[in-house]
């Protein structure tokens, strides 16, 4: 960080006006930087900037075939591609009123688990944890607590294998189909993963012990909540969209209830609710408002902390929320892959036919919403991928300036810790939020 | 020591001089490859390096000029500075291999080769100074194949 004393007009009564930089937040997905500004001891301005350069998927796939659309949209993000795929696929299935395979959907399940695994795994162990003790990055970690890190790094491994089998390979994974998969795996296949499944299931449960006894700051910063929730099911591709104050809606009809803005200095849209608010989804949302529907090691584990109305309320515990969320992934997918009966019908047959493919899915970072119209050849004519990060910003710039007023007279280097753990605490992945851009070209004639 | 030398062949060949270690892979000779464990990694990740070596890691680097070979024990490679505008959904190679040494509780042993690239953009095609530099780099991992069997022996 490099703060300075602004060039506010001398003399007495003058109000000084102090900017702190962050150039490039580390340890978060994707290239962004941080403003703040400060006036007379009040946050005028927090400004969470991402500068990495606009993609424009939703650009790249207008004129394709949804299988195609599967292929590309996977592309936005090496850590969370299934989540792109799964919202997807459910749009364009609902638009074509394909009836999949019930073992096609759980294994989608568990392939959404296995994507779960690996990214938590990720930012709980590499990115998050080394800010809470205090270490530079998990370099340190490793060198202070060696298990610690073998740990996450096994659960990443895990994570990884179940796409890797399910997906084909474990970053970009090319299975995925309208109509179900590509091909299933062998009952073989399954049960070669039953050995370390049964292991992520311990590690996992240990990471929500060691969690939620890491030092954490205090902070009461309530947000509105977003996540899907299903009548059975803990979220992940299917269920209705819920707020925290009553919203209930289709997951088809996100725009019915949020829009995106352009906002100046971020090549990325921040999503709002319709009156302007901002609002919170994740893995702190899910355990919120999808809480009963955890798989009951993960509750357990929950209740064990104590911690489940601090979640709610403060956003350095995110990182217990995902933790308990490693445990609902590793358990579930546990208990899939022991159950497991191969498809009758990998991919299930379906015809194109024009009108709107709108879904969404719980990515590892929360809510995201998919929305493409198919024209008369069965193309996408247009496109909307709404991810979970351009979601949280709005509320990650609130946070940041309620927190703002109480670390600035600490150290700097103090100061730009406590500023950047939080906002790692929302595992913001900024190269899935800059192919939003609207591109106007102007001409002269 | 603990194993056969490990060769970790880093890179995407679709993005242009990053290709430049797998193309230089197609001119080592058969006998360079014996008894050596390789390993194709679009990124290191760091479970690559938690068992056996000593590795050889091969990759395209930033910096020199295009076409200029680097040679460097790994140590001093994890010495380096992390740039911090490299992949954000992978960690750099220096610190992947701080964070293997931590976790193996002792330094890694072997070297890197690496080649100067001029562009990392799409397609498979090298640029004319990393073309002309395969030769080179082919055996330079030759040769840092050689020196780290020879030390395992």
């Amino acid at each position: 960080m490099h703060g300075g004393e602004g060039r506010g007009a001398a003399g007495a009564g003058a109000t000084i006006e102090r900017r702190f930089d962050v150039g490039q937040l580390t340890r978060v997905e994707g290239e962004g930087s941080l403003r703040l500004r400060v006036r007379g001891g009040v946050v005028v301005e927090a400004r969470l900037a991402i500068f990495e350069a606009p993609r424009y998927f939703e650009r790249l796939v207008v004129g394709r075939r949804p299988d195609d659309v599967l292929d590309i949209v996977a592309r936005i993000c090496g850590i969370c591609p299934v989540a792109y795929q799964m919202s997807a696929v459910h749009a364009f299935e609902a638009l074509y009123r394909v009836d999949v395979d019930p073992a096609v959907r759980t294994l989608r399940r568990l392939l959404y688990c296995g994507e779960w695994i690996e990214s938590h795994a990720l930012h709980v162990y590499l990115l998050h944890a080394p800010d809470f003790l205090g270490f530079e990055s998990v370099v340190a970690l490793a060198q202070a607590d060696r298990g610690a890190v073998e740990r996450g790094l096994a659960l990443k491994k895990t994570g990884n294998a179940i796409v890797a089998l399910l997906g084909g390979r474990p970053i970009h994974p090319v299975s995925v189909r309208v109509g179900g998969f590509s091909r299933a795996p062998r009952p073989r296949e399954m049960a070669a993963l039953r050995p370390a499944l049964e292991a992520a299931v311990e590690q996992a449960l240990e990471t929500v012990r060691w969690v939620a006894g890491l030092p954490t700051p205090d902070l009461r910063q309530v947000a509105r909540l977003v996540a899907l929730r299903h009548p059975d099911d803990y979220p992940m591709n299917e269920g209705r969209i819920v707020s925290s104050d009553g919203l209930d809606l289709p997951a088809t009809d996100w725009e019915a209830a949020f829009r995106e803005e352009q906002v100046e200095g971020t090549n990325a849209l921040h999503a709002r609710t319709l009156d302007g608010g901002a609002y919170l989804v994740g893995p702190a949302a899910r355990v919120t408002l999808a809480g009963d529907r955890l798989h009951p090691l993960a509750a357990e584990a929950l209740a064990a902390t104590g911690l489940a109305g601090e979640i709610r309320v403060n956003p350095y515990r995110s990182i217990v929320a995902r933790a308990v969320e490693l445990v609902h992934a590793a358990a579930e997918a546990r208990d899939i892959v022991a159950d497991y009966r191969a498809p009758e019908t990998a991919l299930a047959a379906w015809r194109a036919r024009p009108g709107t493919a709108a879904w969404a899915t719980e990515a590892p970072r929360g809510l995201l919403f998919h929305r493409y119209e198919i024209d008369e050849r069965g193309r996408v004519a247009e496109a909307r991928i709404v991810p979970p990060t351009s979601q949280n910003q709005a509320a990650i710039e609130e946070a940041l300036v309620t927190v703002a007023p109480g670390v600035l007279d600490l150290p700097e280097e103090t100061a730009q810790t406590r500023i950047e753990q939080l906002v790692r605490s929302y595992d913001p992945c900024i190269s899935c939020a800059t192919h939003f851009l609207e591109l106007t070209v102007e001409r002269e004639p | 020591m603990s194993g056969p030398v490990r060769l970790l062949v880093l890179g995407e060949s679709q993005r242009g001089d990053d290709g430049a270690p797998a193309a230089a892979m197609r001119l080592l000779r058969r006998s360079a490859l014996r008894g050596v464990d390789v390993r194709r990694c679009p990124a290191l990740e760091v479970d690559a390096l938690l068992d056996g070596g000593p590795f050889v890691i091969v990759d395209a680097v930033r910096g020199p000029e295009p076409g200029t070979i680097v040679e460097q024990p790994l140590g001093a490679v994890a010495a380096l500075p992390a740039d911090p505008s490299g992949s954000t959904h992978a960690l750099p190679l220096p610190a992947v291999l701080t964070l293997a040494a931590a976790l193996r509780r002792r330094p890694l042993e072997g070297r890197f080769v690496g080649v100067a690239g001029e562009r990392f953009g799409w397609g498979q095609d090298l640029s004319p100074a990393v073309r002309a530099a395969l030769p080179v780099l082919a055996a330079s991992i030759d040769r840092a194949l050689a020196g780290e069997v020879e030390r395992c022996a």
